[in-house]
């Protein structure tokens, strides 16, 4: 078995005040394993984002416990989790915008050594800087320049950069990719991946992009109205799905020529204004009666593989079609 | 088969302190009658300007050139007055984002009913059934009190409808949808892209559809046109140029897409950027410094088309060789890894 | 600072305002006259005799006097400026980044203040504490407060859920250094503008209490108390009405200039 690096249990965050409520993210359970990376998928508002947050310390959670390497982080102070911070970085979606605009690149790279190595001498940290701006693929000419010099993916590299200069175990990845064109993607995410063996890295893969989450995960968990629904290996996940949701998610990924495209019916349900029972029954295809006022436990159905549908078994491929529609190409 | 549009020779440049930067460079396409035609390329490609052009929206600071035939009508000669008889009429356009392009203090079902007005000649109440007879053509549940609603009142994807209803209501010729789901989740833009389908084949209006997302192209349409940097480099049939690319950046362009099935290799990625507007040069392939198979020929002059097995390429190889150097991305790519050392001193400082 | 000279009142006030700074670095080292000498036998002379600009009431050179006005004017301006930029940074960097109630309060405070006439405040303050230049730049320093404090507030309220700001969180950095050394960079050109505005205000203002006899104390020379030394004299000596009005609309449009460019520049990026 290998070993625990995050474990969330029963984490849940609520937003708003006393009138209106959100739960942004319900009873949320599960591991990040050492080395692994686990990807989170989920549409806009599925709480995704709010869980990365939680993980790095932005948020805290309002009840629950998640624990990084033993030590339990939910109710520490900013001051007690400040040495942590070195051992949990994150990158963020949009290179333009985390970026401080008025500072130059090696500044912004000497920054986190003065904050966590203040025993470093000048030229340490020099010698620092350059070092892992060649790691991310760029060079010490960059440190002169300002993010505003740069294009979307060497920006993304210098934020690469600035996650990796404290050498963190564990890194939260909030759609690193999404607001990059496709070559300069694959760049990224090669990186990230090279990067990952060289450092023994953990990675918290968020992202809306299946094709990417399917690329880069080794294990997948979907999160639908706050909730984790399903949760598996990225084969199990991408290929064998059993939750409608997930099915219908997966089934329009790229290059799956042949599979048949679910289209669900209406939208998202407001995460101020959740349905009862399993929170996807407005839009399930297989919804029967219990789903209406009874919801699903997250339940292992094989090692490693959960669920939380009432009916899991219901639909095996070839059996029992259910009522979907196709698209004719 | 009848072309709704048809594309030639279709340049584009902007003016900046008295020079011209060509941002799209001799295109050639043209829509059939009741297709769904791509158009892929990365940002600042000239997709989106081409796509504006066609509608008589293109910047103030750009220069046209070449010939927009729809339907017999020159569309680069119209004037400004002119263009009213087409716009939301014979050719509509559907935005990325919903909640901009509607006005938010109009109720929706006013904003539609205008459009019907503008170019039908009907009385008020025919109108107002047109309407609320597309908005249940569109897939939205309550018509009357979706008619009533203000744009903040509906969901992304309510929004994306009214904004397709608005596009169709005149029973246009030729629909052009800039990546019309991109502001929308997953589920709801397979929602969104089904229902473009589905009023494409109702109606039989020709669709052209920029988009980046190759699944969905691969579902919906039936030909494709690849841009790169303002020329089209490769185009035909959707399984033929996304099935088996020929054009070294559609071949790159194809690789680089991450998926389930490539797990565990490397992704093959483009070697630099696409060049900034003002750095293009005027001769060449525009491709040819980030080709793993450009030669001397390449850099001097611009590739003319060949046609290949039902589609056009536009490059000074064969596709025997082609295939013959894509060894060479392999060998790009392994350069691109050993570029950077494997192990650094990030450990290092841990210990220090 | 080369991109505000595309804009056309950035340039003007440019102009006006170097001017004004010619005239005050002349005035530190040479004045034509002592500025309290009085010459009763060239009472109210006109301009371009012995004295340039001519001599007022008492004969007192009415240039030298100007120079020395126009040394007070920036000193009262710089001096304003600066306690009530620093004051309204700290008040508004607190408020704007931590938000919640600590905002609320001083936000009602600072609106409260805004809501009093901010002359009266400033007589109220002379009457309690006594007349002279301190107690003059005290009062106007307390009315520029509010509007440092407020662009202050509103460029942190814009930045502080910025992703760079959550990355450096996220780095370990502490609230201070997130506050002074990545935040207010971001909106320095707005508080240049605010400054720039509020020293004009200043001078305006300056002008004012020393008119109503409640800031700089004759015989000392100020622009202000110039103005209501002349104003008996109008009839019989315009010009001598003419040259500090044109003077403090000098400064004050300058500055006033520049500050719109500045704005106008920030809102184009």
């Amino acid at each position: 078995m290998p070993e625990r690096l995050i474990t969330l249990e029963n984490v849940t965050k609520i937003y708003g005040g006393r009138k209106r409520t959100v739960k942004a993210v319900d009873h949320v359970t599960f591991d990040i394993y050492r080395g692994e990376t686990l990807g989170l998928v989920g549409e806009s508002g599925c709480g995704k984002s709010t869980t990365g947050n939680m993980l790095v310390h932005l948020l805290n959670a309002d009840s629950g416990t998640i624990r990084f390497d033993g030590q339990e982080i939910t109710a520490m102070s900013e001051r007690e989790f400040k040495k942590l911070r070195s051992d949990i970085q994150m990158i963020f979606q949009d290179p333009y915008a985390s970026l401080n605009p008025q500072k130059k690149i090696g500044w912004l790279l000497e920054e986190p050594l003065l904050i966590h190595h203040k025993e470093m001498s000048k030229e340490d940290r020099s010698r620092k800087v350059d070092e892992i701006l060649r790691v991310v693929g760029l060079d010490e000419s960059y440190r002169d320049r300002y993010p505003r010099q740069l294009s979307g993916g060497q920006r993304q590299r210098v934020c690469i950069a600035l996650a990796l200069i404290v050498n963190p175990a564990f890194v939260v990845a909030d759609e690193p990719v999404s607001a990059l064109d496709v070559s300069v993607q694959a760049q990224i995410l090669n990186l990230m991946k090279k990067l990952q063996r060289d450092y023994h890295l953990t990675y918290l893969f968020i992202s809306h992009d299946l094709g990417v989450v399917s690329y880069m995960a080794d294990r997948i968990a979907v999160m639908y109205l706050g909730n984790i629904v399903e949760m598996g290996t990225e084969e199990q996940i991408s290929r064998h799905a059993r939750h409608p949701y997930t099915q219908a998610l997966f089934s329009a990924s790229a290059d799956e020529e042949g599979r048949e495209r679910i289209i669900l019916d209406g939208d998202v349900p407001s995460p101020s204004n959740p349905p009862s029972g399993c929170p996807f029954h407005t839009r399930c295809f297989r919804c029967r009666e219990k789903c209406l006022d009874q919801k699903p436990e997250l339940c292992e159905m094989e090692p490693g593989w959960k669920i939380a549908c009432h009916y899991p078994h219901e639909w095996e491929e070839g059996e029992d079609s259910p009522q979907r529609k196709a698209v004719e190409v | 088969m009848e072309s709704v549009c048809k594309v030639t020779d279709f340049s584009l440049g902007f003016v900046q302190d008295k020079k011209v930067y060509p941002a799209v460079n001799h295109v050639d396409f043209e829509i059939h009658a009741g297709e769904m035609v791509a158009l892929i390329g990365e940002s600042g490609c000239g997709k989106s300007v081409t796509a504006l052009s066609l509608i008589g929206l293109q910047p103030e600071t750009a220069v046209l050139s070449g010939s927009m035939n729809f339907g017999g009508e020159e569309l680069l000669a119209l004037k400004e007055a002119q263009w009213q008889d087409y716009r939301g009429n014979r050719i509509s356009m559907i935005f990325q984002e919903p909640m901009t392009a509607l006005n938010p203090l109009i109720k929706v079902g006013k904003q539609v009913l205008e459009n019907v007005m503008l170019h039908q000649k009907v009385t008020k109440e025919e109108g107002r059934q047109q309407v609320l007879g597309i908005l249940r053509q569109v897939g939205l549940p309550d018509v009357e009190q979706i008619y009533q609603s203000y744009p903040h009142q509906l969901s992304g994807g309510q929004r994306q409808r009214i904004m397709i209803a608005m596009a169709f209501v005149n029973n246009p010729d030729l629909l052009i949808a800039d990546e019309p789901t991109t502001a929308l989740d997953v589920t709801i833009q397979a929602q969104i892209m089904d229902l473009i389908k589905k009023m494409n084949r109702e109606r039989g209006t020709a669709v052209l559809l920029i988009s980046h997302d190759l699944g969905v192209i691969r579902h919906l349409c039936s030909r494709v046109y690849i841009m790169y940097a303002g020329h089209i480099v490769e185009s035909g049939e959707v399984e033929h140029v996304l099935g088996n690319p020929v054009h070294p950046y559609t071949r790159g362009l194809v690789a680089s897409i991450p998926s389930s099935r490539k797990k565990g290799e490397a992704l093959y990625s483009i070697p630099g950027v696409v060049p900034p507007l003002y750095q293009r040069k005027t001769e060449g392939c525009p491709f040819c410094n980030r080709c793993f198979a450009a030669g001397k020929l390449c850099e001097r002059i611009t590739p003319a088309a060949y046609v290949h097995e039902g589609r056009r390429i536009f490059c000074h190889l064969t596709p025997e060789e082609i295939a013959a150097l894509s060894v060479r991305m392999k060998a790009d790519q392994e350069e691109n890894e050993g570029k950077s050392p494997k192990t650094g001193g990030v450990q290092e400082c841990r210990k220090g | 600072m080369k991109k505000y000279f595309s804009s056309m009142s950035f340039c003007v006030g440019f102009v006006l305002v170097s001017f004004m700074l010619f005239v005050l670095v002349v005035s530190l080292f040479w004045l034509p006259y002592d500025t309290t000498a009085m010459d009763m036998s060239h009472k109210l002379s006109g301009p371009f005799g012995g004295h340039l600009l001519g001599t007022d009431q008492f004969g007192r050179d009415i240039l030298s006097r100007l120079m020395k006005g126009v040394q007070v004017s920036f000193l009262i301006g710089l001096l304003v400026v600066a306690f009530g930029s620093i004051m309204g940074i700290l008040i508004g960097s607190f408020a704007g980044y931590f938000g919640g109630k600590v905002d609320e309060v001083i936000m009602k405070l600072i609106d409260t203040q805004m809501a009093f006439p901010g002359v009266l405040l400033a007589m109220m303050l002379i009457a309690v504490f006594g007349n002279g230049l301190f107690n003059t730049v005290l009062a106007l320093a307390i009315m520029s407060v509010p509007r440092f404090a407020r662009i202050t507030r509103s460029g942190y309220m814009k930045y502080r859920e910025a992703d760079f700001v959550k990355a450096e969180r996220i780095r370990g950095a502490g609230s201070l250094r997130i506050m002074f050394v990545h935040i207010l960079p971001n909106i320095k050109s707005e508080i240049v503008a605010t400054a720039s505005l509020a020293f004009a205000g200043a001078v305006m203002s300056e002008a004012g209490l020393s008119y109503l006899g409640m800031g700089v104390q004759p015989p000392d020379p100020s622009l202000g108390i110039m103005l209501s030394e002349a104003q008996d004299y109008i009839l019989r000596a315009g010009w001598y009405v003419l040259i500090p009005c044109a003077a403090i609309t000098i400064l004050v449009m300058g500055f006033n200039l520049v500050g719109d460019g500045i704005q106008e520049i920030n809102e184009r990026r």
